[in-house]
């Protein structure tokens, strides 16, 4: 680790505080960096250009998420880190479909966890039933992979 | 809206790129965390979401202290009532459990697998074709059965 997880986690929560202020994203609380909501919005914006689909005046192309695969893709080269972990081939079809069913998951609560402790911080109280479901599923998990 | 389109999307991508740098340099995930607080009690981890939650509640608070107009509802809990949709709260719930169980599965959240798969991981990638493929069966298919469903 190059970055100690703290300061990292301080660096995230100060990012997304400043350019929520000063790069105009007023329309949703604590909405600077969402995994979920910022790669949905994209989706939208794509599926209203090919289709006429009907959309709102803030759904923009954000292009956070693919910023943060060519940030790390960066990263890994500058740390001479960069290598290709190649698929087993029974695990195919199941990296896909969890993949399937937490975009599904993340949308019906509508944040990723990420931004679910940066909402916390913007003082949401409702929040913390997110915190609590959370770290049952992580517990419930542990639980099910150690038999 | 005085913000253009292009302004925006370079604006977002290169929040991203930072934050997907210092991810990479630190292994942040939000999954591990807990997961390691849990399992083994290394609390290393863990001080990262502290870390989210400390300059959250410090660049708010500071910024909103400067001009308060910055932030329209900066405490939600004082500006807005809470509590009042049961339905939001349990989707929150489900939704968030749903997240905790599959994270622990693929071994790193959502945030993690994107930093995963820019530094080289197929299997992430597999995970993130997955992940946009839901994101559009869910806008076009699912998304006005479960506001059918929780609409009380």
């Amino acid at each position: 680790m190059k970055v100690k997880p703290f300061y990292a986690g301080l660096i995230f929560g100060l990012i997304f505080a400043f350019s929520q202020a000063f790069l105009g994203y007023t329309w949703k609380d604590a909405y600077a960096y969402c995994t979920i909501g910022h790669s949905r919005d994209l989706m939208l914006w794509l599926t209203s250009v090919f289709t006429r689909y009907k959309i709102s005046e803030y759904i923009l192309p954000f292009l956070s998420t693919f910023g943060v695969i060519s940030g790390s893709f960066i990263a890994s080269k500058v740390y001479r880190e960069f290598h290709v972990v190649k698929i087993e081939k029974s695990n195919l079809f199941t990296m896909f479909a969890l993949g399937f069913a937490s975009a599904v998951f993340g949308l019906i609560a509508t944040f990723c966890p990420v931004r679910l402790f940066v909402l916390l911080s913007f003082g949401d109280l409702e929040v913390l039933f997110g915190v609590i479901g959370y770290m049952l599923g992580i517990f419930l998990a542990i639980k099910l992979m150690r038999r | 809206m005085s913000y253009s389109l292009t302004y925006f999307m370079i604006a977002s991508f290169t929040i991203g790129a930072i934050i997907g740098f210092i991810g990479y340099s630190s292994r942040f995930c939000t999954m591990a965390g807990i997961r390691n607080l849990i399992l083994l009690r290394h609390k290393e981890m863990f001080t990262g979401i502290i870390g989210i939650l400390v300059g959250g509640l410090i660049g708010f608070s500071t910024l909103s202290f400067i001009n308060p107009t910055v932030f329209q509802n900066f405490p939600i809990f004082l500006k807005t009532k809470l509590f009042t949709k049961i339905s939001k709260i349990l989707l929150i719930f489900i939704g968030s459990l749903g997240l905790g169980i599959i994270s622990t599965y693929v071994d790193g959240c959502p945030f993690r697998m994107h930093v995963k798969a820019g530094s080289g991981n197929l299997d992430s990638v597999i995970y993130l074709i997955g992940f946009y493929i839901g994101i559009i069966y869910f806008i076009l298919f699912l998304e006005e059965i479960v506001i059918s469903i929780f609409s009380f």
